[in-house]
């Protein structure tokens, strides 16, 4: 928690799965974006955790 | 002007405060000294400075604002990004910076005191006290307007519980909660922005149907050009001579430079390198904001209508987002813009409690108390900056033209502090009261321009040239003064002023380079040069 790359990855992980899940039912805008806010938040988690502080 | 709001909206708001909230939580674990409150211990490495560092320049009112601007002034309004902010932030990490850091003082005012005197440092001190206030005032109170009118909040209930969560993690966590949310905030802002900006874009047929419209709106050609129009008409009715020194110079190098609440984030990295590199890293996404500011607003000039008639400019992106975006990306939206009001917000108190416990409180009121004491006073001076600012923003709902002034009054009172900066960093006899009355005459000849020109004495044309013509006369005024009042006062001695005047290196000061600062791209020089650069390529592209 003291690493704010876990933060901002852990946020947009979540954001993204809940964009993704809500336009698998509805908007392909929310299927999109919340595909490429996922993809972001992972990246930041992996980040951390490659290149540890 | 009603937001269509769901469950699923609401749902992603709270995520995000939640989060907010966590990190004054895990942040305050941290907290052992004054220097990890005010300063975040001097630890942070230089992204995080300087995502911050543009993170606390992104305020809500920033946003819409230059969205607003996109509107009436078109493509031009990229000149606040470029020649107004690229060249003073790449200045301030090159020139300033080392100055700043190495100093190590904590605060704007507090290099006033070493540099001249315990009147200047309470001078500046004060000013900037009260106007950061003010200014989280009307910070408070353009975000309850916007959650009134989109989302059908009430006013008081927006002001206050937005003040709570500011306050609450800044008086936690302090200075590193700050910073950690801003960089947060920058991500967050972004993923609302970049989705509407795009879908914009696919709506009105890409940049060449975006070319196409807006040279058939009532800009016209002069909405897609930035310097073609400046030696006669042009929708910013400015000269080039004017953007160029008014805003280029003068309002950016003062705003820049100088400002305590940006400064702030770049003392707080890890070491001189890390400090200088923080504006040069925030000078990149600063090239690259307008493309989710400015062209959303020359996006929605093309796509609405009755702009300065019943659609009041400041609306564009809350109609963008109304019209393009569905419920779920609607949330992260509407969650940036409540993220931005804060990381504005959250740049002024932090700027003002340690303005306050440093250079108020402790240099002038309760010296020499220990240092867990002066910890406290920054928590109370949290809560007491915050409550005053909700004041504030409940007198602005009362006197909204006051807050109009008051905005546009500090927009040029960086300039004569500016001067001050000059003049005592690159000429050594300067004097302790030159800096003094240098600085109080700038700053009354700001006011004065700028009453004059509401009382109607003189005429400037337009607001934007009455701000480059204030900030030009304050700036001369303080120059003026500062050397006439050097020619008759003592100046210090010469072992007084090293390591805070060019030519004259601080003896003995350790040198902190850490392991990989040699390399290319930690290079401050390497990187802000290579910044103006592109600054001036994208010109090319739309000049």
């Amino acid at each position: 928690m003291s690493d704010i790359r876990m933060v901002i990855g852990g946020l947009f992980l979540v954001y993204g799965v809940i964009l993704v899940v809500a336009g698998a039912f509805g908007s392909a805008v929310n299927l999109w974006t919340g595909l490429i806010m996922a993809v972001f938040g992972g990246t930041f988690l992996v980040w951390a955790r490659v290149r540890r502080l | 002007m009603r937001l269509d709001v769901n469950p699923l909206d609401y749902v992603l708001i709270a995520i995000y405060f939640v989060t907010v909230l966590a990190i004054g939580v895990a942040a305050r674990r941290r907290i052992s000294s004054s220097l990890d409150f005010f300063l975040a211990g001097r630890g942070l490495p230089a992204w995080v400075t300087g995502l911050a560092f543009v993170s606390a320049n992104l305020g809500a009112i920033e946003i819409l604002g230059m969205a607003a601007n996109g509107v009436q002034y078109g493509a031009m309004t990229v000149h606040y990004y470029w020649i107004g902010a690229v060249p003073a932030m790449v200045f301030l990490g090159i020139v300033m910076m080392p100055f700043y850091y190495r100093s190590k003082v904590r605060s704007v005012p507090e290099f006033l005191r070493k540099r001249f005197n315990g009147a200047t440092q309470l001078l500046n001190a004060i000013t900037f006290a009260v106007a950061q206030i003010l200014i989280a005032g009307v910070n408070l109170y353009a975000l309850a307007l916007v959650m009134e009118a989109l989302l059908g909040w009430p006013l008081p209930v927006s002001v206050v519980v937005s003040a709570v969560i500011v306050l609450a993690y800044i008086t936690l966590g302090g200075l590193s909660s700050a910073i950690y949310n801003e960089v947060l905030q920058f991500f967050v802002i972004l993923a609302g922005l970049i989705p509407l900006t795009v879908l914009g874009l696919i709506k009105v047929g890409g940049i060449s149907g975006l070319v196409d419209k807006v040279r058939q709106s009532s800009l016209g050609e002069g909405g897609l050009h930035t310097w073609a129009g400046t030696a006669g008409e042009n929708p910013m009715h400015a000269h080039w001579i004017g953007i160029v020194f008014g805003l280029g110079f003068v309002l950016s190098f003062g705003y820049w430079t100088t400002n305590f609440a940006e400064v702030q984030r770049a003392l707080s990295a890890r070491n001189t390198n890390a400090a200088r590199l923080t504006p040069i890293i925030a000078a990149y996404p600063k090239l690259f904001i307008p493309l989710v500011t400015v062209l959303p607003g020359m996006i929605a000039l093309v796509l609405f209508s009755g702009w300065g008639q019943n659609q009041d400019y400041n609306n564009a992106i809350p109609l963008l987002m109304r019209d393009l975006l569905p419920n779920g990306v609607l949330g992260v939206a509407v969650t940036g813009l409540l993220a931005s009001f804060m990381a504005g917000m959250a740049a002024n108190i932090s700027g003002f409690n340690t303005v306050f416990t440093n250079d108020i409180w402790q240099s002038h009121l309760r010296p020499d108390r220990d240092d867990g004491y002066y910890v406290r006073v920054g928590r109370i001076a949290t809560v007491v900056g915050v409550a005053l600012g909700v004041g504030t923003a409940f007198i602005a709902a009362g006197y909204s033209n006051i807050m109009n002034y008051l905005q546009a009054l500090f927009s040029f009172f960086n300039a004569p502090l500016f001067a001050t900066f000059i003049v005592g960093l690159f000429w050594r006899r300067m004097t302790p009261w030159a800096g003094f009355w240098g600085l109080l005459a700038g700053t009354v000849a700001a006011f004065a321009s700028y009453i004059a020109y509401k009382a109607g004495f003189v005429d400037f044309g337009t607001e934007l040239n009455a701000s480059f013509w204030g900030a030009g006369l304050a700036f001369v005024v303080d120059v003026v003064v500062s050397v006439v009042v050097t020619l008759v006062t003592t100046a210090k001695p010469v072992e007084e002023l090293r390591g805070l005047v060019y030519g004259l290196s601080a003896v003995g000061l350790e040198d902190d380079a850490l392991a990989g600062d040699a390399r290319w791209y930690r290079s401050p020089v390497l990187l802000g040069t290579g910044a103006v650069i592109l600054a001036a390529a994208m010109y090319g592209v739309i000049i």
